[in-house]
């Protein structure tokens, strides 16, 4: 497993072709995108951009526990509140 | 809310903007703004791009979602264009049979055919949504260029740029 990894991330060209293995890590992307989400979004909407880097990790704290907290809320949905309805 | 009033739209520093994330704000001398405006939106791309290669950026096959993307700028055209000429042409990577759908009766040489570098699933998914986030973000950031007032004397103050 390990060595078809390493086999594919060194025949990957960057750019042209798909990152490799992004079934296993895809859940990882969700913190760049909040990260430069935020970036773009305070770096227009702060008064003074000494505040910049505390709200830019304030925001993206906050989209990755509204996320998470969203996955958790439809877990518990799907396999718990789901299941326990009447099958007829 | 703002505490000072905001400039009427001017599509000059829109159009900076969107020919590079920040160059807008950066012209209206909030250098710094521009700077982070900057990495945030062209980081998007970037990512979406090294995730799901140029593919996910593609005028014919997904127009809907081109239509976010290329608020990001040329660059995005660019990655259309390498689309078109690198993958789907073949050069870049050899191209093969898609696969034919279920009971489908097909002479094999109308079998189209895609380019063995194209995104499936994950990959595709979110190298498209990253490119089309970096396009949103990048119409926030244009928008906000367009609006901000200007001050090249003192690029403090327009850092500083009051908006709440």
């Amino acid at each position: 497993m390990t060595t078809t990894l390493c086999m594919s991330i060194l025949a990957w060209t960057p750019f042209l072709e798909p990152a490799p293995a992004i079934a296993l890590w895809w859940w990882a992307l969700a913190i760049p995108m909040a990260l430069f989400v935020a970036m773009a979004y305070k770096a227009t909407r702060v008064k003074e951009m000494t505040d910049f880097w505390r709200a830019t990790i304030k925001m993206t704290v906050q989209i990755l526990a509204a996320m998470i907290g969203i996955a958790v809320g439809l877990a518990l949905l799907i396999q718990v509140l789901l299941p326990m309805l009447p099958a007829e | 809310m703002s505490d000072t009033p905001l400039q009427p739209f001017r599509a000059s520093f829109a159009l900076l903007g969107w020919l590079l994330p920040g160059l807008g704000q950066w012209a209206t001398g909030a250098r710094l703004r521009g700077v982070f405006a900057g990495i945030g939106v062209l980081g998007l791309l970037f990512s979406g791009l090294l995730v799901g290669g140029v593919d996910c950026v593609d005028r014919n096959e997904d127009p809907l979602w081109f239509i976010g993307q290329v608020c990001a700028g040329p660059l995005v055209i660019a990655a259309d264009v390498a689309n078109t000429q690198l993958l789907k042409s073949g050069r870049a990577a050899p191209l093969i049979a898609a696969a034919v759908p279920y009971g489908a009766a097909m002479n094999p040489a109308d079998v189209p055919k895609i380019s063995s570098f194209k995104g499936l699933a994950h990959s595709n998914e979110f190298g498209t949504l990253l490119v089309f986030l970096a396009g949103l973000m990048n119409l926030v950031v244009l928008l906000d260029a367009s609006i901000r007032p200007s001050n090249r004397l003192t690029r403090r103050t327009a850092d500083a740029g009051t908006r709440a």
